[in-house]
């Protein structure tokens, strides 16, 4: 990994035309063109060890999961720890967890197009593909923990003889509708952009595979005018459609808790903390993986520190917005005089589940406090680390969200300890297995950043390029 | 074929069963069962009808898991028995022996198949209640470990060499006179046993008889003989009693006839309004029973201080001019409960005629004999404590030790042990076993082959009490005929089956032998129409009652017991006081192999499956043991290693090993559960004894509980005051309101039912009257088909108990009260649950319940994390499925009237839905479909020994469940939360004396 600290970079206060360039290094077009097509095009017998390392790890990681949710299906839930009362623990924090992961992608490629933030586009294809690999990890966990798997398609408004409908009243049913609508348009948005790349493999490939697979897969992209205008107005509807999603799946999400009645679940400020968290999260997971994908695939030129550091202070907003969150809640608590309220968070500090509630404190509110040292959020060894406790303060955000609420609440006959089983863990590892796997074949096989897009903020793009000032 | 058994419809399987054709399609048609059942030494015509009834069972319920339609065979009737309506149950009368009680009950059975026991309302000892043991019997029948062949030293023996050795014995007694016989008895037998016993003694008039005293009554029968009335029975009339001293005695749980104490003591803690009148309870004890639940004023005294406590009342009384007739020469004084035995001597001595002093089965016979004394005194004998001689009691030639003593002396050299597990509960120093091996010949009926069968030269498989015929004497003389509800699931003798093989008596089967002995003893023309009125009323009401109110006692008889009374030493963290209570659960270790008693958390401790050497909290500081750290008791030169657990509310320097657990029968439920109090436990310190060591030894052991949190946190859940408040403030409960009553019915929207119309299903609880005793648990159990999980799913957090009972601590950790609660489903008009299931498996009724549609329910548990009051269940694995494999008899149990659950779905309590609509579907044919009031009855309701429950139409203003939810005790528990619960609570009372603070 390679050391910058480019503070001339970041010239964001700076009048647009003084601004430096998003791609650096003067790069060209048909150099952006081959430094991003370079990793889908080593032929097969000369792909990296390296990446039959990272794909052996995930694969086995992903296997870990088969067997673990294999042993579930066969056993039952009880393979868990889930207890009484605690009857969600990690199958639900997981679930939360990676649905905030999933955030990050649509806030950078819908939200920030909308609002023309240009250094978006050299993460954005990343950050969108971070999103649907992180729903479909999401998605397992709802559809596993159920007790009966075999009925959980019940979930779904399927018309049948009985005429047995969902309840529509049941936030988990408003649920599936969220993470599946999210999951759809995420995905169409994705591969929508795909298109004018996928057509540019295409068009460069050399063995018939890839010819034949791209072509199908570039819908007879030949990059006409009318084409590009079409596409440019679906990307925007896109776009559109899915802006409000950022914020309505996890305000649903949230919903399975904020109108239920358990103390420390039962609280109106838990929409907007809970998509502050999930683009938190999100944004952490993106700084992640494009730092090692960036000293991987080279490139330095198209992901600048200019693009960390303002993810950086996205971070360190969302990160204060929910340490803003967590200290609200105890004023609640106790402004709300409901004793039973008082005690939820009393307990979530001080009782049996403290560790937890204060690795969350230190992971996700004194940790990202730190991006307000530039030296600190242009130091990418200082931001894959702190990015790595916020991930780990965000899963037990939920943990604790839904664990100490859960494991103490009105009746003090029926308290008890949650302790994860072997199985807890593996499902856990597992999905990440899944995650992994699902990112090895990307950045193999796709454009793991947005070719056309990054052209179009390049100087060459500009019209007067090369005219001076008018 | 030796056996014959005495009902005839099954005589036509019978032919079939011994035909080998017949055999081998059988096992054919039933692999698994046939497979999982055979007996090695034979297969016999019992299995198989076993196997029948299991199969029709298996066909009648839901299989678990998976496996969605099980591929049964189901055997119609061929011929139909009369009276035998498919799908309806019966009911059928007996009488049932529990701890040191005799319970009449009704065994409801479906196609012959027995699933439930309730109380018979026409037994005067149980007025229609029963109790845990009584409830858990039920499963017992059921018990795949009961013996199922006769052993000789171990090996199958057949029922040929059985009937050989039975009648060689016969023969010897004849030869001998008796001499070198004896026959232990275990508790008091039946008349017609003991028509049997005096038979055999007029043939053999030297032989013996010993009775085991596993209910450990022999220190009150010591002090009976001690004053003239050797044999004689105590009934408390506690109906009658203002002021109850209870010492040690735990006369509403374990002790005596609890369910009729029950019933009588709660008669006099109804509180209707301020109008209404309270007993008052004072109880001494060294640890918390279900009487000290109940207290009024508690003082916390180790065991062997109890009498010199009672001498100090004794004193008191005396000073205030009560004429004590014998009280022995001693005085106490200086000790620190003298204020407190003034206030109770005075309050006693004001409510003469009315007051009564209960001593406890576990304190020594002079203690016994002070309380005759002080009864007297105090003018209860007669009102509040009637003594009922028995004409026919056996005169025992002794207990265990008498018998080791014979036995090891040689003068005992052939013993037929007529039930009881005396190898096992027999004290250490008795080593009964070592005795045992000493006789030339020793016969064991056991209903399992256990610790003493192995070591008896024959063992005889005993029937079970729903199996045999025979009667059942009660504390006042009443008699109840015990009749089978089904034939023997394998072969097997009753008690009196075998006394008649003793005695030469030839048919020897229970019916006749019964039948016989009643047509003898009463000589009534109209005998057989007399026989069937017993049979269906359960009481035989044609016996006279001895109806004694004055009694002669000659107290200088008791002199000697208080010259020998031992003063026991002032307890020290090195040389503590130990105590060995019998069990709540597994009694003497006769239900270890029970698995709802197992599961069934204890009622202070909450800990299943396992006893503990429970400390003070006090204690185990002075100690420095944590719960779960093994120790070390060494007492009397033995030893025993056994976790600790910390339970307040016992005294200070006292350590309470409960008896009963630790047993090495090894059956698949009592396997490794536990720790075996009698290897330490000598018959000098039969229930307690000074000077035991405790120490730390390396290690801990997982004790599986049920409760971990003892306190309210302060919330208002449990709400209780003193009866002098209540009178003050009738509304008390109000004050704890966090949310003004009228403003808990606003709801933000229009609800799916208002409510009013119909019947309106709902539930009361009164908590005054509640003494937490676990019965409606177990009986909710049988009733529902709750499962088993075992104790490492205990451990989890996931048994399934429908109906649990929750218990806090208040004041003191040291001395503190407890209160208990029956929690269950609490069927809230505007239940969390149902908002939040996704696909509507929880919905409500137009009558108001809470209903469950298990097989839409997908397993999401939200519901469950959506109950304020968690009295959800899940099922984690398919736990039904797996007490099926595991005891392949469970499944006869099973109630066809109620689903059983498979895997990955929710469970709680429905308010007994399958009991209110057979009562609905009635009623449409008789009423217009209006049911009356009382006729429906919930499980928990009908179960409740102090009638705590009553559960109705709330619309009907008339019905008892509309009138006690208007009572000013009446609350609802988390109303703030706007539930609307059906079910609510009366607050409780306590009643105590204003004197003693």
């Amino acid at each position: 990994m390679t050391m910058e600290t480019t503070a001339s970079l970041n010239t964001t206060l700076e009048p647009v035309d003084r601004r430096a360039p998003l791609v650096l290094g003067n790069e060209t077009f048909a150099s952006v063109t081959n430094t991003v097509c370079a990793p889908a095009e080593i032929p097969l017998k000369r792909t990296p060890l390296v990446w039959y390392v990272c794909l052996a790890i995930s694969l086995a990681m992903l296997s870990l999961l088969g067997v673990s949710v294999g042993w579930l299906f066969w056993e039952g839930v009880g393979i868990w720890g889930n207890n009484s009362p605690v009857y969600w623990a990690w199958d639900i924090t997981n679930f939360v967890f990676w649905v905030g992961i999933g955030h990050a992608g649509t806030l950078i490629s819908a939200v920030l197009f909308l609002f023309r933030q240009k250094w978006r586009t050299s993460i954005n294809r990343f950050a969108e593909a971070m999103t649907i690999f992180a729903v479909m990890c999401a998605l397992i966990f709802p559809g596993i923990h159920v007790g009966r798997v075999w009925t959980a398609y019940w979930l779904m408004p399927i018309p049948n003889q009985m005429s047995a409908w969902p309840n529509f009243r049941s936030p988990l049913l408003w649920d599936v509708f969220a993470v599946s609508t999210y999951a759809t348009v995420s995905a169409l948005f994705w591969y929508t952009g795909l298109l004018p790349d996928l057509a540019t493999l295409r068009d460069r490939a050399k063995s018939t595979v890839a010819k034949v697979a791209y072509g199908i897969f570039s819908l007879g992209w030949r990059g006409s005018n009318r084409h590009w205008q079409n596409y440019e107005k679906a990307y925007q509807i896109l776009a559109g459609l899915s802006t409000p999603l950022v914020l309505s799946v996890h305000t649903i999400v949230s919903f399975d808790f904020a109108t239920s009645q358990l103390p420390g679940w039962h609280t109106t400020i838990f929409p907007p903390y809970f998509v502050a968290g999930a683009i938190f999260s999100g944004f952490a997971m993106v700084i992640n993986l494009m730092i090692i994908a960036r000293w991987i695939f080279k490139l330095e030129n198209l992901v600048t520190i200019r693009h960390f550091e303002n993810m950086a202070k996205i971070i360190l907003l969302t990160g204060s917005l929910v340490g803003y969150a967590y200290g609200m809640e105890f004023f609640i608590a106790w402004y709300s005089g409901n004793p039973y309220e008082t005690f939820a968070f009393q307990n979530r500090a001080f009782g049996p589940y403290a560790w937890a509630y204060w690795t969350m404190i230190s992971c996700n509110v004194i940790s990202p406090q730190l991006f307000w040292f530039k030296k600190i959020r242009t130091n990418l060894w200082a931001l894959f680390i702190i990015s790595v406790f916020v991930n780990i303060g965000m899963w037990f955000e939920r943990f604790v969200i839904i664990v100490t609420s859960l494991h103490r609440d009105f009746l003090p006959s029926s308290w008890a300890y949650f302790r994860p089983t072997f199985w807890d863990v593996a499902t856990f590892v597992g999905s990440w297995g899944l995650f992994f796997t699902m990112f090895c074949l990307f950045v193999r096989f796709l454009p793991m950043v947005a070719i056309s897009e990054v052209k179009s903020v390049m100087p060459e793009a500009d019209p007067h390029y090369g005219h001076g000032k008018h | 074929m030796t056996m014959k058994n005495g009902q005839q419809y099954w005589r036509s399987l019978e032919s079939l069963a011994d035909s080998p054709e017949f055999k081998a399609r059988l096992k054919e048609e039933f692999p698994l069962g046939a497979s999982e059942l055979e007996v090695k030494g034979g297969v016999d015509r019992r299995n198989f009808l076993g196997l029948i009834g299991a199969s029709m069972a298996l066909a009648g319920v839901t299989t678990t898991g998976c496996i969605r339609k099980p591929r049964e065979k189901i055997l119609p009737y061929a011929v139909r028995p009369e009276d035998l309506v498919e799908g309806r149950a019966q009911q059928y009368a007996s009488a049932l022996r529990t701890g040191s009680s005799v319970l009449g009950i009704l065994v409801t059975t479906h196609e012959n198949r027995p699933t439930k026991i309730e109380g018979n309302p026409m037994h005067p000892f149980s007025l229609g209640g029963t109790n845990t043991w009584a409830q858990a019997t039920i499963l017992d029948l059921y018990d795949p470990d009961r013996s199922q062949t006769p052993s000789q030293r171990g090996a199958a023996a057949t029922w040929q060499s059985v009937e050989a050795q039975l009648t060689d014995i016969a023969s010897g007694l004849k030869g001998t006179q008796g001499t070198g016989a004896a026959i232990l008895v275990d508790g008091a037998p039946s008349s017609v046993a003991r028509g049997l016993v005096a038979e055999l003694q007029r043939g053999a008039p030297a032989l013996k008889i010993y009775v085991d005293d596993a209910g450990q009554r022999s220190a009150q029968a010591s002090a009976l003989a001690a004053a003239g009335l050797p044999g004689a029975e105590v009934s408390l009339e506690l109906d009658k009693a203002d002021v109850v001293l209870a010492l040690d005695a735990d006369f509403l749980g374990l002790e005596g006839d609890v369910v009729r104490n029950s019933k009588l003591f709660m008669s006099r803690r109804r509180i209707v309004d301020a109008n209404s009148t309270m007993n008052r309870l004072y109880v001494v004890e060294p640890n918390f029973t279900h009487t000290g639940f109940v207290a009024d004023n508690r003082l916390l005294l180790r065991a062997g201080e109890v009498g010199e406590f009672l001498l100090a009342i004794a004193n008191e009384l005396g000073a205030k001019g009560v004429q004590v007739p014998e009280r022995g020469t001693r005085t106490v004084s200086g000790k620190p409960y003298q204020a407190w035995a003034s206030g109770v001597a005075a309050d006693l001595a004001a409510n003469r005629g009315k007051a009564v002093v209960v001593v406890g089965d576990k304190q020594p016979a002079w203690v016994h004999g002070l309380a005759l004394s002080l009864n007297e005194a105090l003018g209860a004998t007669g009102t509040t404590v009637r003594y009922v001689p028995d004409s026919e009691a056996l005169v025992p030639a002794g207990g265990l030790a008498e018998l080791a003593q014979a036995l090891n002396a040689g003068s005992v050299q052939t013993l037929v042990m007529l039930g009881g597990n005396p190898v096992y509960t027999a004290p250490a120093d008795i080593a009964f076993g070592d005795a045992l091996q000493k006789a030339r010949t020793s016969v064991h009926l056991s209903y399992h082959a256990d610790e003493t069968s192995r070591l008896a030269t024959l063992h005889v498989p005993r029937a079970h009490a729903l199996e045999s015929w025979g009667d059942l004497r009660s504390t006042d003389g009443t008699y109840a005929i015990t009749q089978p509800a089904i034939a023997p699931l394998f072969e097997s003798l009753s008690e009196i089956e075998v006394l008649a093989r003793l005695a030469g008596r030839q048919p020897a089967r229970g019916y006749e032998l019964t039948k016989n002995h009643w047509q003898t003893k009463l000589a009534r023309p109209d005998f057989e129409r007399l026989w069937a009125r017993w049979l269906h009323d359960g009481v035989v009401s044609e016996v006279e009652k001895p109806n004694i109110t004055t009694v002669a006692f000659n107290f200088a008889g008791l002199r000697p017991l208080f010259e020998a009374a031992v003063v026991s030493p002032e307890p020290t963290p090195e040389s503590l006081e130990i105590r060995f209570p019998l069990s709540a659960q597994v009694f003497d270790g006769r239900y270890a192999n029970n698995a709802w008693l197992q599961e069934l958390p204890d009622s202070v401790s909450k800990l299943t499956w396992d006893n503990a050497a429970l400390l003070a909290p006090k204690t185990a500081k002075a100690l420095s043991v944590e719960s779960g750290q093994m120790l070390k008791i060494e007492f009397d030169g033995r030893a025993l290693e056994i976790p600790a657990w910390i339970t307040p509310g016992i005294a200070e320097n006292v350590v309470v090993v409960p008896q009963g657990w630790g047993r090495s029968f090894e059956g698949r439920v009592c396997k490794g559960t536990g720790f075996n109090a009698n290897a330490i436990r000598t018959s000098a310190a039969v229930s307690f004894g000074s000077g035991a060591r405790v120490t730390k030894v390396a290690g801990t052991y997982e004790l599986a509980t049920t409760q971990d949190h003892g306190s309210m946190e302060n919330r208002p859940i449990v709400r209780e005051t003193t009866f002098a408040d209540f009178r003050q403030q009738p509304d008390f409960v109000n004050k704890y309101e966090l949310m003004a009553p009228e403003k808990q019915k606003t709801f933000l929207w229009k609800r799916p039912y208002e409510f009013k119309e119909g019947h309106q299903w709902g539930m009361a609880i009164d908590l005054n009257v509640c003494t937490g005793c676990n019965a409606c648990a177990v009986a909710c159990t049988a009733e529902n088909n709750v499962s088993v999980v075992g104790k490492e799913r205990v451990l989890k957090g996931r048994e399934m108990h429908w109906l649990r009972i929750d218990r806090y601590f208040n004041g003191s950790v040291d001395d503190p009260q407890v209160v208990s609660q029956p929690m269950i489903c609490q069927h809230c008009e505007n239940a969390p649950c149902e908002q939040v299931c996704p696909v509507g498996a929880t919905v409500h009724s137009p009558e108001g319940m809470n209903d469950m549609a298990y097989n839409r329910c997908i397993g999401t548990r939200y519901c469950a994390n959506n109950c304020p009051y968690k009295v959800r269940r899940f099922n984690y694995f398919a736990f039904a499925k797996e007490n099926d494999e595991q005891n392949p008899l469970y499944a006869m149990q099973k109630n066809p009237n109620v689903t059983v659950r498979f895997r990955g779905v929710i469970e709680k309590c429905s308010y007994c839905v399958h009991r209110v609509n057979e009562a609905k579907i009635e009623a449409k044919k008789i009423s217009g479909g209006v049911v009356a009031d009382g006729r429906i009855v919930t499980a928990c309701m009908q179960v409740c020994p102090t009638d705590a429950i009553v559960f109705g139409d709330i619309n009907n203003p008339d019905s008892r469940v509309a009138q006690w939810k208007a009572q000013p005790r009446n609350y609802v528990v988390l109303g703030e939360l706007a539930t609307q619960p059906r079910t609510s609570y009366l607050a409780k009372l306590r009643n105590p004396n204003p004197e003693l603070v």
